[in-house]
Parts: C-alpha cells; sequence; structure tokens
C-alpha cells in the first residue's frame, strides 16, 4: 500500500515538473517571439549579428517609417545562422506583408572566425520550429540536442531569458553608454592583434542562398554595412576594398538587392563606439538617422 | 565522469539496478559489484592510477593483518603509515619542491613539473584507508578480515574522488551487513543528490563565473566589488563542497549506505571553533583524532597545546595543496581560533542573544571570508593585494560584471539559496520522508522548483574546486 502510494506520488510529481517546464518554457519563448518580432508578420525584416542589433532603434524606425520592424538579430551568429533564421521566418510568415529585407554585413561577413563555434545552441529556444530542429540536429552533440528536447527550460540562457523580458516590456534601447578606448585601440593596432579579413567561399554562396530564399518571393533586400570604426577599415584596406566591392557585384546581378554602405561621418568619430565594431546609444542614434534618410529617399 | 554529468547517471542507474537485480544474494555478492563498479569509475579519471589505490589498499590491508599476529604493532603501523603518505607526498608536492628549486637554482627542471599528474581523489583514499590501520592500531576497529570489503571501503564510488572521509567503524559495518535498497532510501537520496546538483551547478557555477571575472582584473577592481567577491567566494567554495557531498550522500543513500554528514551549516556559526565543528566535518574529525589527540591534544602545557592547534591547522592547510597560499590560509584560522579560545569568546558566543548571534556570526562569516582570499589566490602577493584594494580603493564603484542581467540573476538565486538553507535548518523542509502531508506538498513543490531552476540557470563543465585535492 505505502510502495503504491509512493509510486503514485513519484509520477504526480514528474508530471507536475514536465507541465510547469513546458508552461515556463513557452512563457519565455513568446517573450523572446515578441522581443525579435518573430510573433506577427513584420512589413521589414533585420538580420544579422550583434553589429546590426546595437545600430538599429528599432522603436524609432517603426514610428517613423509607419512599419512594424522585426529585429532578428543576435549576437554571434555566422552566415550559416542568418540563412536558418531567415528560412524560419519565412516558414513561419507565409504571407505577403513582408516587403524589404535589411540584411547587417560587414568586412568579416564572409568568415566564421571570432564568432562563436557553437552558434547553433542560440536557436534551442526555437526546437519546436522544423528548419531550427533540423538545422541544431545536424550541429549538436546527441546527448545535448535530446537534453533540449526533453526539458524545455535548458533551451534558455541568461541572454535569451533578458530578451523574453524585454519582449514582454517592449523595450529595444541600446543601453550601452560606454565609449572605445582609442589609445589602447591603437596600441592593439599596433601590435598587429586586430581581427584579420578573410573569405570564405561557403559563407559568400549561403550568402546568395539566403538573398534567394527572400529575391524568389519578391522581397528586397538591403545589404546593409553599417557605421564601423573608420580605423578598422584602414587595417586591412585593399581587403575591406575588396569585399564592399563583392556587395557591389552581388546588388548589381539582382534587381531585388541593393548595397548601402553608411560608413560616413558616423565612422570617423570613435565617440560614437563602445569599441571598434559596435556603436554605443549615441552611436545607435547617429546610425539610425543615416539609415532613416536612406529608407525615406 | 563527474557526478554533475549525464553518463554518470547512467552508469549510477545501471549500479542500482545491478544491485536491485541481486538483492536476494549474499551481501558479499553485492560487494563485489560495488567493488568493480568503484573501479570502473576510478578507472574513467585514471586508470593508470588504480595500481595507486590497489597498492594503498593492499598495504592498509595486510599491515593491519600482521598487526594482528606480531608484538611490533606500533612499528608495523608505521610502515603503513609511512608506505601510504610517501605516495601522497610525492604526487601532491613534487611539483611545488621542483618549481621553488628551479626558481632558487635556475637548473631549468621547470618543464618537468608541467607533465606531473596528480591522480584524483589521492588526499582522500589515502586518509581513508590510513583511518582504518590507525583505529586497529588503536584497538578501536577490529581487523578486518575480507579483502573485498576493505577495498570497497577504500575505493567506495560516491566518496572516493573528494570524500566525506569516512571512518572505518561507520562504513565497513554497513558494508558487511546486508542492504536492503528501499524506493524509500533510493528517493532520499535522489532529493539530497538534486539539492547537491543545484548548488553545485546553480550556485557555485555561477558564483565562479563573477569571481573568476574580478580576480582576473584584481589591479583595477573597486573596493566594494573585492569585497563582495570575497563573501560570494566563500558562497562558492561552501556550495561546490557541500554540493559535492550531498551529492555523495544521495548516492551512498540509494544504495542502502547512511555516509557522514561532511557539513553542518557552518555559516551559521558564531564562533570560529563552532564554525570547525560545522565544516568540512570529516577531515576536521580526521585530523583531530589522528594528529591532534596523537600530539596530546588538550591534555599537555599551554605553549604546547597552541603548538598542536597550530599545526593541525597548518598540516590541515598543505592537505589542500602545495602552495603557500594554502598554508596562510591554515595559518590564519590557527590564529583566529586561539585568539577567540585565549579570549573566551567560544564559550561567550554559547549563551548569547538572538542580535549578539546574527553579530557573531557576521564577524565569523567575514573573517572566515577573508581567510578565504588566502586560499583562492595563486600567491601572497595577489591575496595582499585584494585584502588592500578592499580597504583603498573607494573611488569607484561596484562592478557587476560582463553582464547586469546575469549578476541580478545570481543575486535572486543566491537569496533563494539562503531562504532555503534557512527553511532546512529549522526543520521546515527535510529531505527525509514525512509523514505530514502539508510538509510532503511543501517540499515537493519546493523540490520542483529547485529542478526547474537548474534547467534554466545551471552552467556545465566546470569542475568541482574540491576535487583537484
Amino acid at each position: 500500500m505505502r510502495f503504491r502510494a509512493s509510486i503514485f506520488s513519484i509520477i504526480v510529481f514528474f508530471v507536475a515538473l514536465l507541465c510547469l517546464d513546458r508552461l515556463a518554457a513557452a512563457l519565455l519563448r513568446y517573450g523572446v517571439d515578441i522581443n525579435f518580432g518573430l510573433d506577427q508578420e513584420a512589413d521589414m525584416l533585420i538580420i544579422g549579428h550583434s553589429h546590426i542589433t546595437l545600430a538599429t532603434d528599432k522603436t524609432r524606425m517603426e514610428k517613423e517609417l509607419g512599419l512594424f520592424i522585426s529585429k532578428y538579430a543576435r549576437p554571434g551568429v555566422t552566415v550559416a545562422d542568418r540563412y536558418i533564421m531567415a528560412k524560419q521566418y519565412l516558414d513561419r510568415h507565409t504571407g505577403s506583408k513582408l516587403k524589404h529585407v535589411l540584411y547587417g554585413v560587414d568586412q568579416f561577413t564572409f568568415s566564421d572566425k571570432g564568432l562563436s563555434q557553437n552558434s547553433y545552441a542560440l536557436f534551442y529556444p526555437w526546437l519546436a520550429d522544423k528548419s531550427v530542429d533540423s538545422y541544431i540536429s545536424e550541429c549538436a552533440p546527441l546527448q545535448e540536442y535530446w537534453i533540449h528536447k526533453l526539458f524545455h527550460l535548458t533551451r534558455y540562457t541568461d541572454e535569451v531569458v533578458y530578451a523574453a523580458i524585454s519582449g514582454f516590456r517592449h523595450e529595444w534601447i541600446n543601453r550601452k553608454q560606454e565609449v572605445m578606448d582609442i589609445s589602447a585601440y591603437e596600441k592593439k593596432l599596433s601590435r598587429g592583434e586586430e581581427r584579420r579579413i578573410y573569405f570564405e567561399k561557403k559563407s559568400y554562396d549561403t550568402l546568395l542562398r539566403t538573398i534567394k530564399l527572400f529575391t524568389d518571393r519578391g522581397i528586397r533586400v538591403t545589404l546593409l554595412n553599417l557605421p564601423t570604426f573608420y580605423r578598422l577599415h584602414g587595417y586591412e584596406p585593399e581587403k575591406y576594398k575588396d569585399i564592399c566591392e563583392l556587395y557591389q557585384q552581388i546588388a548589381a546581378d539582382n534587381e531585388l538587392v541593393d548595397y548601402c554602405d553608411l560608413n560616413g561621418k558616423v565612422s570617423e568619430d570613435h565617440s560614437y563606439f563602445r569599441d571598434p565594431l559596435h556603436v554605443n546609444y549615441r552611436g545607435q542614434q547617429a546610425a539610425t538617422d543615416e539609415l532613416l534618410k536612406m529608407l525615406k529617399r | 565522469m563527474l557526478f554533475n554529468s549525464w553518463s554518470f547517471i547512467v552508469f549510477w542507474v545501471c549500479v542500482l539496478v545491478l544491485l536491485l537485480s541481486t538483492r536476494n544474494v549474499k551481501v558479499c555478492f553485492q560487494n563485489i559489484i560495488l567493488l568493480a563498479s568503484s573501479y570502473l569509475f576510478y578507472c574513467f579519471f585514471s586508470s593508470g592510477f588504480l595500481l595507486l589505490l590497489l597498492y594503498v589498499t593492499l598495504l592498509n590491508f595486510y599491515v593491519c593483518r600482521l598487526m594482528g599476529k606480531t608484538s611490533q604493532r606500533r612499528f608495523v603501523c608505521a610502515i603503513g603509515i609511512v608506505g601510504s603518505i610517501v605516495p601522497l607526498l610525492l604526487f601532491k608536492y613534487t611539483v611545488f619542491f621542483i618549481t621553488t628549486l628551479d626558481a632558487l637554482l635556475s637548473i631549468g627542471i621547470s618543464n618537468f613539473a608541467e607533465s606531473w599528474v596528480l591522480p584524483v581523489g589521492i588526499s582522500f583514499f589515502t586518509f581513508q584507508a590510513l583511518s582504518y590501520t590507525i583505529d586497529v592500531y588503536r584497538k578501536k576497529t577490529p581487523i578486518e578480515k575480507s579483502f573485498i570489503s576493505f577495498a570497497l571501503f577504500v575505493a567506495f564510488f560516491p566518496t572516493i574522488l573528494s570524500g566525506p572521509i569516512e571512518k572505518a567503524r561507520n562504513l565497513l559495518p554497513q558494508i558487511h551487513h546486508s542492504r536492503l535498497i528501499s524506493l524509500d532510501d533510493v528517493c532520499i537520496g535522489c532529493r539530497f543528490f538534486v539539492w547537491g546538483v543545484f548548488k553545485k551547478m546553480v550556485i557555485a557555477d555561477r558564483l565562479a563565473q563573477y569571481v573568476d571575472y574580478v580576480y582576473a582584473g584584481v589591479e583595477y577592481a573597486s573596493s566594494v566589488t573585492l569585497i563582495l567577491a570575497a563573501l560570494l567566494y566563500s558562497v562558492q567554495i561552501y556550495c561546490d563542497f557541500s554540493g559535492y557531498s550531498d551529492m555523495a550522500l544521495g548516492i551512498g543513500r540509494s544504495l542502502g549506505f547512511r555516509l557522514t554528514q561532511n557539513f553542518n551549516f557552518p555559516y551559521f556559526s558564531t564562533s570560529i571553533k563552532s564554525f570547525w565543528k560545522k565544516w568540512h566535518i570529516s577531515l576536521t574529525s580526521w585530523f583531530t583524532e589522528y594528529v591532534y589527540f596523537s600530539l596530546g591534544g588538550n591534555r599537555v602545557s599551554r605553549w604546547r597545546w597552541v603548538i598542536n592547534i597550530s599545526l593541525v591547522f597548518l598540516l590541515s592547510g598543505i592537505w589542500h595543496g602545495a602552495a603557500t597560499g594554502f598554508f596562510i590560509w591554515g595559518g590564519v584560522h590557527a590564529l583566529l581560533y586561539l585568539v577567540e579560545h585565549l579570549s573566551g569568546w567560544s564559550q561567550k558566543a554559547n549563551n548569547t542573544t538572538l542580535c549578539s548571534s546574527c553579530l557573531g556570526g557576521t564577524i565569523v562569516f567575514v573573517l572566515v571570508s577573508l581567510a578565504w582570499v588566502f586560499f583562492r589566490l595563486p600567491s601572497w602577493d595577489s591575496s595582499l593585494m585584494v585584502l588592500s584594494g578592499m580597504l583603498t580603493r573607494w573611488n569607484a564603484g561596484l562592478n557587476t560584471g560582463p553582464s547586469a542581467f546575469t549578476f541580478a540573476v545570481n543575486c535572486a538565486c543566491l537569496l533563494f539559496f539562503i531562504l532555503s538553507e534557512i527553511l532546512i535548518k529549522n526543520g521546515h523542509l527535510s529531505f527525509e520522508t514525512e509523514q505530514a502531508v502539508r510538509k510532503r506538498v511543501f517540499f515537493s513543490i519546493w523540490m520542483i522548483g529547485i529542478v526547474l531552476l537548474i534547467e534554466l540557470f545551471c552552467v556545465t563543465s566546470n569542475q568541482f574546486v574540491y576535487f583537484q585535492f
């Protein structure tokens, strides 16, 4: 009798645990979807990594353009990850509302060096999405994959929980106020310690495939080169020029693709940057000004 | 194959299933299964050093058998002790001596030190084996006739890596008697295990990220940041080690064994003396019984007693490793203990009001945290830099680390942990099966919360701090 009662208690415990696990995970996922604009169809989609996350003020853009914008950008995502992000968005929203995609590019786009090696893990919150599930199952170790499959809350890191909370609060502001240390950066450049520009054909082909996902649906794609600190461009100037020409060529080869380089006055002022690649709050507002001017033309 | 890994869970379940399926056979057969499992477990870490484990086992077993047949018991016991201690000294302190020698004489042998590997758990299983040998010498424990039982006592997988250091008179009788693995014991064991996982992977590992971040840039950290890092390191090391102990207790309980409690809420202590009765109980008890009492305990002159206490604390310090930080840590605790005793505070601490208990507890926690600074940092210089920084850098504010949100989550988890500790200490939460329905429901809700927090906030792939000993 006591044995049966114990077994019953254990079963009730595990059922309650699984239910709460799924409930809490579903709640977090809802918040994350709001944060990245995946909960509804958008007029404009922003895709990229931390560079575009920090450089664009989504709220201001929505207000001034009168559009609903999905900003699906995550720190550390590679070109391959961005393909999955694009596919995921299009699988979810099959309607024709989306007209324009802003795809963040920079001089390091064609190389995964310096980005996270297990960036697939960023997509665990969306393991229920088919495209994400098949991507992760190819990349992740089997044990890791199945643990995240069975226990839904394990899919969430601090960064994603924060994103969920920001989503519920409808808060997309760039809170970074710090300014880069220019003298330390000059020393770093003189020691030759800055990240190098590489070109990988695999990344280039993946970028083209991503663009095709959108252009096949008649969606315009802008390859957006948002401001980075000018000394970063000058580190390997020939390679930087080659990469920019490559973007221009991609745009020239496709009617629905443009290339927009916003590296102007903002790039020359180090007070807009928290590091050579990422802008601070002031830099975000300045970059957004330039972006809005371009979009309104 | 650490305890907090899925491969260990599979291993544990397999051992449990094997024991359950053989519960009707003789206990010696069950002990063979446990011994084989323990050796297999040890091989996952260092199969080469299994020979060392066997050596320590065989030496102490046959030394004690010989003690039963000879009148030269003292001499034979000494052989056992020296023979067991020599490999421990060799593996643990060779690197320290080589690097010190190289620094003094510049003979270029420090490369040799880089390839030196420390056998996992050597400090623990050596001390565990020695406790048996010394108890046999003192006639506190009968001589073990079964090699299987003794080998299991030394190599028992829940305790071999990081304790608790079991006394033969506690564990050997349990090994001899048949054990009925009940569903109740398995459930209680799992509860201890889950709580241990929470302490280790949520509290200890999260705090470690912050503490490591602060100490990596110690020359720039503000006073308030250094003080916070020191206090959080106290919690980190407690949760790391007691979390592991809870896991060991849980695993042992699920297999039908009652292992020694290793921590008894030490940070609620109102005196240093009380702290040492509640912190790493098995090691303190080992040094008390086999070193302190052997030196005469407190039945000696005052000055001799001071030397005895100092020696015990210093040995306890260097047991953790051959670094000046551990030695200084032991010395600081010796000083605190002696000052407290000579001032009569430890007696006063027992008869105080709630207010003065809280004050006493706070003072003890702060003093212990300051001592941990020497334990944590690799050198005397960096420890002094931290301590002087705590007093002199009040111009800058608190550094919350790379992510303010993560810092906030850490604070919330820490608050939950402290509340849970208070509830456990006061009996409102009990790992034993409660009869009262309300308490059972409350405990179940709390346990569900613990599991969900582990899922959401755990940090993976951090080895236990005490593992290195």
